[in-house]
């Protein structure tokens, strides 16, 4: 998995590649947890990289999305994959993410 | 709700028992922050259960497993939220007595009568068993749950805590019928003889079938799963249960999953008999009536004989339920037969359901050297004894006329003929 960090107008872009798997799934949340540990709950997490997510990675998002929401953030997330896109349907998480087409959107998403 | 704690494993009644103030209580502390990691075990989880302790929002704090796969928990298992736990449903009592620490039971039970005993209602299954191995049983009093006999008591003493609360059961709705069925049906009753004792599998096929059954007399019901259609056939009377070797006179089944009326029809029903699915699934006792006949359905059949029934698309769809256990017990009766039934295509006769080979990764649910007879709306056929060219060529006979040249092409290209 790869991890790369911005920061645009307040809000922290976290862009996440390759297979976010039950292997990296600690990595991907450690990475979250001190994002969020540092007070930072305004978050897009860029998948245009993302070619596989298991459950554990479907899970460290779905708890981080709870954390920061208890602080009024939120985790939107943009870019996804068709393959990506259809594995958040069918676990019903398209109903609980803001998903946006891209990181311009997901950031107006904040603003409004 | 108390007792439960952070990584406790909880059990729940099936079906119609999923009880919902209970389930919802728990749900509504996981959504609190209050509880974490649960395990949850389910067999066919219907609403009251993928409401709450199943919804997505709390699969970060939900462990699921799904003893058989339902509409509920099928996109869950899809994609790793929920796992599935292989299983003859016989076993299942025994596997969740031996293999799981069950911390808590919940389940939906019906009044309790002037001697202090509930009734364990539509589900007795293995909630009867887990509702005594679990270290804490809570039950959800209806009164709309039916009070059943047979071996489907609770005494209060063997109850933790009690939580009162009326609301209406969940109730099964079968796809209407297709074109196929009368042939289906036709062929299917002509090998039940009167005075047969029927187990009719789940799903809308059998369904379909049992209101097919209108000229047979004296037959008996030892069954899984007690539907609409069975009911109706105890109204008409054409089930009386009088020939049976085995509880004669008495209707034998684990769960009920109907309507209000099939529900109404059980309640204080001394006719109707409820015993653990350990009891009513096991070959050995489904043997002990002459003519048993199961009447089961399947997705497909290769050209070896061997049934898929559970997987489709690549991952779990429903079970092996109590499939290979009917499958089993009705050949072993003395006349019995076992039935397995599918329409022969599917897709609006795309595709075909008798396939050359099973798909890789698919399971099979009932194994080649098992399966006795198979129906479809072109024709029966008996495989016991058979070689695997005369299979071949019958399993091909009752395929869809129009994929039956490519399967013979296959077949020999298998050398299987």
């Amino acid at each position: 998995m790869d991890l790369g960090e911005k920061i645009s107008g307040g809000v922290n872009i976290l862009s996440v590649g390759g297979r976010l798997d039950a292997y990296s799934a600690a990595e991907a949340e450690k990475k979250l947890d001190g994002l969020v540990a540092a007070g930072n709950v305004k978050i897009i997490l860029n998948l245009e990289g993302l070619e596989y997510i298991s459950s554990s990675g479907l899970r460290v998002f779905l708890a981080e999305l709870k954390k920061v929401r208890k602080q009024q953030g939120d985790i939107k997330l943009c870019c996804m994959k068709p393959n990506i896109r259809e594995v958040f349907d069918i676990a019903g998480f398209t109903q609980l993410f803001n998903i946006a087409e891209d990181e311009s959107a997901a950031l107006a998403g904040f603003a409004a | 709700m108390g007792g439960i704690k952070n990584g406790s494993t909880i059990v729940h009644g099936l079906a119609a028992a999923e009880p919902p103030a209970l389930l919802q209580a728990i749900a509504n502390r996981l959504r609190a922050g209050d509880l974490k990691d649960l395990q949850v075990h389910s067999l066919l989880p219907m609403e009251n259960v993928s409401k709450s302790l199943l919804a997505p929002d709390l699969s970060d704090c939900v462990q699921a497993f799904s003893w058989f796969v339902s509409k509920s928990s099928r996109s869950a298992v899809k994609v790793g939220l929920s796992y599935y736990v292989p299983n003859h449903f016989h076993q299942v009592p025994r596997l969740m007595r031996e293999s799981l620490d069950i911390d808590v039971a919940v389940t939906m039970v019906s009044p309790m009568d002037q001697a202090g005993f509930f009734s364990f209602g539509t589900a007795n299954d293995y909630t009867s068993t887990v509702a005594r191995c679990a270290k804490r049983l809570i039950v959800e009093v209806n009164r709309n749950q039916p009070r059943v006999f047979g071996d489907a008591l609770l005494h209060i003493s063997e109850v933790d805590a009690i939580v009162e609360r009326t609301s209406p059961l969940i109730e099964f709705k079968w796809p209407g019928p297709r074109p196929e069925d009368d042939a289906i049906g036709r062929l299917v009753t002509d090998l039940v003889p009167d005075g047969a004792t029927l187990q009719l599998g789940f799903g809308g096929l059998p369904n379909t079938i049992a209101m097919k059954l209108k000229g047979h007399k004296d037959l008996g019901i030892h069954t899984e799963v007690f539907g609409p259609a069975m009911a109706d056939l105890i109204k008409r009377g054409i089930v009386t249960g009088r020939r049976k070797n085995l509880h004669t006179g008495k209707h034998v089944f684990t769960v009920v999953e109907g309507s209000r009326e099939t529900y109404r029809f059980i309640n204080n029903n001394p006719s109707m008999e409820s015993y653990p699915v350990s009891y009513t699934n096991d070959p050995a006792v489904i043997a002990q009536n002459d003519n048993m006949v199961s009447i089961n359905s399947i997705i497909e059949v290769d050209l070896l004989g061997q049934c898929n029934s559970e997987f489709l698309g690549g991952s779990e769809y429903s079970g092996t339920g109590g499939q290979l256990d009917y499958v089993r017990g009705a050949y072993n009766s003395r006349g019995g037969k076992s039935i397995l039934a599918f329409y022969s295509t599917a897709k609006q006769g795309r595709v075909s359901r008798v396939v050359p080979r099973l798909e890789s990764g698919a399971v099979i649910t009932t194994p080649r050297m098992d399966v006795h007879y198979l129906v479809t709306e072109h024709g029966v056929v008996n495989l016991k004894g058979k070689s695997t060219r005369a299979r071949a060529f019958d399993i091909i006979s009752i395929a869809h006329p129009r994929f039956r040249d490519s399967l013979l092409r296959e077949a020999e290209n298998m050398y299987l003929i």
